[in-house]
């Protein structure tokens, strides 16, 4: 049978606007009180793909997420829409790692679990937008990777991706085992009946701490965040065209649209 | 990968696009110029591809002092582990202090297998870089949250820091034909059939005849417009003012345009004369990929869309009403002109 692991980040809500957030003083940005996290829009999409290959051949689905404070009610949402297993790697040490000591701890989960036939990532996280720790993690299993898929089959062996490239579409093939991380365009993950996420509470999940997974004290980083801020956005003088009828308000736009093109 | 014996390079890989120097790289001569000059250590760039002479001529008339050069036909087009193979290669023997690429489609393929490959560090998207005289190390500054706000990284020890540059952040160099710098060609041994990836397929969408990147105007839907349908309107009005259509991520995840003209941090970065945004409501999301344009003119239902705090002329109303007779407008007013 077909096994997949799909690397999933709980987020702060994307959405959530950013004057609800509290900036402290050494630049950490931390969300209102009681908001639960989401799960990564991107991480979804990668969820969605391995759930339409399950549609079509039997698969199993493994979820790994890592992190500290995991909300797992948040999290089990992925079995419900059709995931087999959940693993959470937990600890105070997994709280602020950069990509680099993302893929480190993750890989050394994956080496344990045993590596699956494909691994799919998210593009990137929605919160920090980096797009690393996908391609870092495959670098370090040494397994071919590829980016930004629309869509992924498993035909046999075979992994057939179709990509976005810089100006276009691609089709490429790799064996197995191999990560793709998955862009937007596989759509959304689909929402679960209520029966499934009423299931889902039932299930059994696996939680590791760095100790479980043998890390060492240290875990290994490469760049530090310093801290986090607003920028200043200066507000634009904008001029608005305004107190007439849409007719008059076209001629005055158009005359503007013109005249800017001119400059 | 001792620090001591680092060279005090900084390097980054131009790219090049149909056989001349793609946008992105007069953009990174002008950061990486400015790291070396902090460093005090010499610029170079790396070049690859076919027919790469003339491109490694223009980079030395834009101040780069070494031009390292590898031509063959595997690297032509991206292939990832070409590319990845080659550079690491080259990065390993040089050992530059910093290695930049661009925030393109190739170097957000790209940076992250080379810094896994050398164990080096990567901060992706900076959109400012400075060194830290005491330290010697690198700071980097990055839109975090959708673009909403900004982290602010280090470089760790020792080892090589990579970084991707946001496009259109910095200006691009200009030529200076009294410039010097060598082309030094470097042999890489690429073994194509050992690729794991094969390339099944490649197919470039056509756009109209025109990129969005180098469109001078830009007419982009969002939310606002409710259908396909309605992206026809603002195809005629791009069509009078010699533009391009775009779109919002939300327009296109609801299917009324292809992913290709998706604007914004998940989509592309343009820098157009003219950006008339119709219906979008101006989420950090889509103004990360447009903010570069000169003038911003929003037309939006919602006095209270965030887009009329970015835009330089705006129109509150719906732009249904507004755009037919905008069209008629703009249509007679260039006519008369011709006149």
């Amino acid at each position: 049978m077909l096994t997949i692991i799909v690397c999933i980040k709980q987020v702060y809500d994307p959405e959530m606007p950013l004057s609800l957030f509290q900036l402290t003083e050494d630049g950490k940005l931390i969300p209102p009180p009681g908001t639960p996290p989401v799960l990564s829009t991107f991480d979804e999409n990668a969820l969605e793909a391995a759930l339409r290959i399950k549609d079509v051949q039997a698969a199993k689905i493994t979820i790994i997420s890592l992190g500290d404070k995991l909300a797992k009610p948040v999290l089990r949402k992925t079995l419900a829409a059709g995931a087999d297993e959940l693993i959470l790697l937990e600890d105070a040490q997994f709280a602020e790692l950069d990509s680099y000591g993302t893929a480190y701890v993750l890989a050394q989960a994956i080496e344990r679990h045993g590596l699956p036939d494909m691994i799919l990532c998210g593009r990137q996280a929605v919160d920090t937008d980096a797009g690393q720790v996908g391609i870092g993690l495959a670098e370090r299993l040494q397994i071919p990777s590829v980016t930004l898929a629309c869509q992924v089959e498993v035909n046999g062996e075979r992994i057939v991706v179709e990509r976005i490239s810089g100006d276009g579409m691609e089709t490429v093939a790799l064996a197995k085992p191999a990560l793709v991380t998955v862009s937007q365009e596989i759509g959304a993950l689909r929402y679960p009946p209520v029966k499934a996420l009423m299931a889902a509470k039932k299930m059994d999940i696996t939680i590791l701490s760095a100790a479980d997974l043998g890390l060492a004290a240290m875990i290994p980083q490469r760049v530090h965040l310093q801290r986090m801020f607003v920028p200043q956005r200066n507000k634009s003088d904008c001029q608005m065209i305004s107190d007439a009828g849409p007719e008059e308000i076209a001629q005055r736009l158009g005359e503007v649209l013109i005249r800017t093109l001119k400059a | 990968m001792g620090g001591a014996q680092q060279g005090m390079e900084v390097m980054f890989l131009a790219e090049m696009k149909d056989r001349t120097l793609a946008d992105i790289s007069p953009q990174m001569v002008t950061i990486a110029k400015q790291l070396s000059a902090q460093w005090g250590g010499v610029l170079s760039a790396v070049l690859f591809g076919a027919e790469v002479g003339a491109c490694a001529r223009t980079l030395i008339s834009l101040g780069v002092a070494k031009v390292y050069v590898a031509e063959h036909p595997a690297l032509e087009y991206y292939q990832p582990e070409a590319y990845l193979g080659a550079l690491s290669q080259l990065v390993t023997d040089v050992q530059p202090q910093a290695f930049l690429l661009g925030h393109t489609a190739l170097g957000q393929d790209l940076a992250p297998r080379l810094a896994a490959r050398l164990a080096a560090g990567l901060v992706t998207n900076c959109v400012a870089l400075q060194v830290i005289p005491e330290t010697g190390r690198l700071q980097m500054i990055r839109p975090v949250f959708g673009g909403k706000a900004r982290g602010m990284y280090l470089s760790g020890d020792g080892a090589i820091q990579l970084a991707t540059i946001a496009q259109k952040v910095f200006e691009p160099a200009l030529p200076d034909e009294s410039n010097t710098g060598a082309i030094v060609n470097f042999a890489s041994t690429i073994d194509a059939g050992s690729f794991k990836v094969q390339v099944v397929k490649r197919r470039t969408e056509d756009t109209d005849g025109m990129r969005l990147e180098e469109a001078k105007v830009i007419v982009a839907g969002g939310r606002g417009l409710g259908s396909a349908e309605a992206f026809v309107q603002l195809k005629e009005l791009a069509g009078i003012l010699d533009g391009c259509i775009g779109a919002s991520r939300a327009a296109v995840d609801n299917g009324w345009l292809a992913g290709r003209l998706q604007i914004g941090l998940t989509g592309k970065v343009v820098s157009p004369q003219l950006y008339i945004a119709v219906g979008i409501s101006g989420a950090i999301q889509h103004m990360s990929g447009c903010l570069a344009a000169k003038t911003i003119v929003a037309i939006n239902r919602d006095p209270e869309a965030s887009i009329f705090t970015m835009a330089q002329v705006g129109v509150v109303a719906d732009w249904r009403e507004i755009i037919p007779p905008l069209v008629a407008t703009c249509r007679r007013l260039l006519h008369q002109d011709q006149e």
